[in-house]
């Protein structure tokens, strides 16, 4: 990587409309998606789906809101936008929340996908073996900048078209009358999977980062909102397939219901889709955690003055090898630190813009500011 | 592995600038010529020794009334231009207004030259020089013609409908093959020399007012900052152009086809002509630009488009075929059903290796009876095609070393390598079928996945000349799209294609002619 890969202001690291919805996109949806709707049936039965649509309004005025604290200083990241409002320090303090953010993002991410193949194709082999399969192409795309990932994102959400498409087998097995009575225990229920579902769509905090990178930066708001519906469009559509397949009980039982029910699809010459499924889906889960990895290392090379922007990635690649072959997580430990990790994120993607939303509109109220 | 890439270029050039200083300078400080015949003459005795084709005809020159020589190399000029429309008239004539001082040669090209690396660059290069005693430079006179070859049809492109003209080993007949096709002013020519022992012209072609200028001077950037004693052929060139040294995959279209090169340049490309090569370099170019062919434009676009898919199927095939198969097979049986996987089963027992092995050994006798075809004189080339069908493919399953599955999927294998248009993008897809077969024999369905992400992250990451390699995929730019999977009517592509930067936008109806209305 070159060191003006990191430069977000700089020509060759500019990215296209597309590439900032599908990237934002892209961080959002990846393992969540699995296990979306029991987690919902758990909360509310079949009415979870109707949270969804909450938890993509909240989501949807966050990344607003995060917009437009960018466009306070288009020509920076968030590090940047402190450092020029509050001072460096300030900056500096930033970073060392945004690396362990990232990183913790990255790494959990990366650790549920491993675990995900293990226990549904590699029973045999360790999760840190798995790991260093995934860290070779991570490492080439990190390398590109934030234009090699928005390119990745592209290629990949078209080579995962068919996906859907395939997934629509199922709807001869669909029960419509499961997801009848609408509201059948009345709006409480849907009301508390609403904390859920915002966590599903974590992920547009990248737009911290990858605003400066974008082209033609008026249509980001646009962007931000196309970008979320994707994610709600996809999550319903996985959320209303499950509902319609299995019975509001059953569903319950299962942890990764998506991968559950592609199970049933089944041909003559092909037994067992999901594993085929589950292999492709593995391209979207990548894109969600190499996003962070590379928020991670701009923001250590930020904390760091300078130095290789290719040791630090190495060293968080390794790392995570590391940690997997040390600690080794099984499932409900990765459960766990998710929902652990889910409480930083709310406070990240949605309590900070707005505070700093707040600060700064207060602030530029007054002229000796205003720079 | 760039940062390695760079110390390798720093360390080189630092070498070169002091191996330059301590020679005392370039070549051109050889002198001047003389004005006394004679001293030329032995001067050019002493730099051409050794060299029996250098001809020295000295005669007297009839009009000025002096001796004269003609200097040539035997086997690089054309005899009769030599004997007719130089000795002749400079021997026998006396043109009517011999005042003027005009040369009485009947040939259309001539220049004077001073220097004796103007003089030995001329020889080298089949000129004809005429030295006058008394003269203090030399006239280089146009008397090329050495060996060439007649133009035929293309050997490595072939095309069912488009034309049967392939470019020769000489560059300005190229360029005048290319002209044929773009008879228009606008493309223009800009020529260089590389190389420092032996320079090789080198002719950057482009449309004027199509072609960005941001490309023309990156890709002049390029070609002047060249440093190598000679080039040989275009794919040299090509290597040392390109922008990631390390890649697998071409980062240059290189083609035989006049027609080929005329419908690039048309589309705002860049192409250079390299004399002394049959190919001629495409730059830049994208991923897609592979699998397009000029008969795709000929042919009814339905047909066209069907070609098209069936390419970049043949693609995934050739690379992914049979990585699967192991992958299958060892790996995730659980993927396929149970009575089909017995009858597998029956094939497989009398084999006795690991499925990869034995795909390695079909794969590696496919690659050598190709490689042995490829090189061997046509007819006995037939002899490799039985030994290799029968004898390899049906022997060695009854042998029991392969299974008849193996077979099937290595043979569909090297037919859909066939496939694809250009041979460069063939062997580079042909080889990635090899990682891609150890990893899924090492990690099944996952180890495929894996090379599919690394494939990608290559490819997106590649630039040629400057210009992203993955468009319009990866940046999308759907407009492009009708003539990249599918090739629709020619009406519906009015516009130039966007993931090349042109000057000009449009390609058809108004305006068309005169650039874009502003």
């Amino acid at each position: 990587m070159s060191r003006d890969r990191l430069k977000p202001d700089s020509k060759q690291n500019r990215i296209t409309i597309v590439q900032f919805v599908l990237t934002i996109h892209s961080m959002q949806l990846g393992v969540g998606a699995i296990s979306i709707p029991a987690d919902l049936a758990r909360i509310s039965g079949t009415d979870g789906w109707i949270a969804l649509i909450m938890g993509w309004a909240v989501s949807v005025v966050a990344s607003l809101i995060i917009v437009q604290v960018m466009k306070r200083y288009p020509k920076g990241t968030i590090l940047e936008l402190i450092a020029h409002y509050f001072g460096q320090w300030a900056g500096r303090l930033t970073a060392l929340v945004f690396v362990v953010y990232s990183a913790i993002f990255a790494y959990l991410i990366l650790d549920r996908m491993v675990l995900i193949i293990q226990s549904w194709i590699m029973q045999q082999t360790p999760p840190y073996t798995l790991m260093l399969l995934f860290i070779v192409p991570a490492y080439v795309i990190v390398k590109g900048g934030v234009r090699i990932i928005g390119r990745y994102s592209e290629v990949v959400v078209l080579c995962s078209l068919w996906m859907p498409l395939a997934m629509l087998v199922l709807l001869k097995e669909a029960n419509w009358l499961h997801l009848l009575p609408v509201l059948k225990e009345g709006w409480m229920p849907v009301f508390k999977t609403v904390n859920t579902t915002i966590i599903t769509f974590l992920g547009f905090e990248s737009i911290y980062y990858i605003y400066p990178n974008l082209d033609r930066k008026r249509y980001a708001s646009v962007g931000v909102a196309i970008a979320n519906t994707l994610t709600l469009l996809v999550y319903l559509f996985l959320t209303l397939i499950c509902f319609l397949v299995y019975s509001p009980d059953q569903i319950t039982q299962f942890n990764d219901a998506v991968l559950s029910v592609v199970k049933i699809i089944e041909f003559r010459f092909l037994e067992r889709f999901d594993i085929v499924m589950l292999t492709c889906y593995l391209l979207i889960i990548s894109k969600t955690w190499i996003p962070p990895l590379y928020i991670a290392v701009y923001c250590t090379k930020r904390l760091l003055f300078g130095g290789k922007p290719e040791l630090y990635l190495g060293v968080f690649l390794a790392g995570m090898v590391v940690v997997t072959y040390l600690w080794n997580p099984d499932w409900n430990e990765s459960v766990d630190a998710l929902k652990w990790f889910s409480n930083f994120g709310i406070a990240i993607a949605y309590v900070f813009p707005l505070c700093l939303w707040g600060v700064l509109s207060v602030m530029l109220k007054f002229k000796r500011w205003q720079t | 592995m760039s940062i390695i890439w760079r110390i390798f270029k720093l360390a080189a050039a630092a070498k070169r600038l002091s191996a330059r200083s301590s020679n005392g300078g370039p070549a051109d400080e050889r002198g001047e010529l003389a004005s006394g015949l004679e001293r030329n003459l032995n001067e050019l005795r002493r730099v051409f020794s050794h060299a029996p084709d250098l001809v020295v005809r000295t005669f007297p020159y009839k009009q000025a009334g002096r001796r004269a020589a003609l200097v040539y190399m035997s086997g690089l000029t054309d005899k009769n231009a030599v004997n007719n429309n130089i000795l002749r008239e400079l021997m026998f004539h006396i043109a009517d207004d011999a005042a003027s001082g005009e040369l009485p040669v009947t040939l259309g090209k001539l220049q004077t030259c001073s220097s004796w690396t103007q003089v030995e660059r001329a020889l080298l290069n089949g000129m004809s020089l005429l030295f006058v005693d008394g003269m203090g430079h030399g006239y280089a006179l146009d008397t090329q013609g050495w060996p060439q070859r007649a133009i035929s049809d293309s050997q490595v492109e072939p095309s069912l409908k488009g034309a049967h003209q392939a470019f020769v080993e000489t560059g300005e007949s190229n360029i005048a093959l290319i002209r044929r096709y773009l008879s228009t002013s606008e493309l223009k020519i800009k020529e260089y020399q590389v190389g420092d022992r032996a320079p090789c012209k080198v002719s950057m072609l482009y449309m004027a007012d199509i072609t960005e200028p941001e490309l023309i001077q990156a890709l002049e950037k390029r070609l002047l900052g060249l440093e190598i004693d000679c080039i040989l052929n275009t794919g040299q060139l090509a290597e040392l152009l390109e922008d990631d040294p390390y890649a697998f995959l071409p980062q240059f279209i290189t083609t035989e086809r006049p027609d080929t090169a005329a419908s690039q340049l048309l589309q705002g490309r860049v192409c250079v002509v390299v004399d002394r090569s049959s190919s001629v370099l495409i730059a830049p170019t994208n991923f897609v630009a592979f699998f397009q062919g000029i008969d795709d434009y000929s042919m009814r676009w339905p047909i066209a488009s069907f070609l098209r898919l069936l390419r970049f199927f043949a693609c995934f095939v050739a690379a992914f075929l049979p990585g699967i198969y192991i992958a299958c097979i060892s790996f995730n049986y659980e993927v396929i059903p149970l009575d089909l996987i017995l009858s597998i089963g029956q094939f497989r027992a009398a084999v006795p290796f690991p499925p990869f092995i034995e795909a390695l050994i079909m794969e590696i006798t496919l690659e050598m009876l190709r490689e042995a075809g490829v090189r061997l004189p046509a007819p006995v080339a037939q002899t490799v095609g039985i030994v290799g069908g029968i004898v390899i493919g049906q022997a060695a399953v009854q042998a029991g070393i392969v299974s008849n599955l193996m077979v099937v999927v290595v043979a569909s294998t090297a037919v859909a390598s066939f496939i694809i248009p250009n041979y460069d993008m063939a062997s580079a897809v042909r080889l990635i079928r090899f990682p891609v077969m150890l990893l899924a024999s090492l990690f099944g369905m996952i180890g495929i996945i894996v090379c599919v992400m690394v494939l990608i992250a290559r490819i997106i990451g590649l630039h040629s000349l400057g210009e992203s390699y993955s468009t319009p995929i990866a940046p999308i730019r759907v407009r492009d799209w009708r003539d990249v999977f599918m090739r629709l009517p020619l009406w519906t592509m009015a516009n130039r294609p966007r993931s090349i930067r042109t000057r000009q936008k449009r390609r058809m109806g108004s305006g068309s002619h005169g650039g874009d209305e502003e």
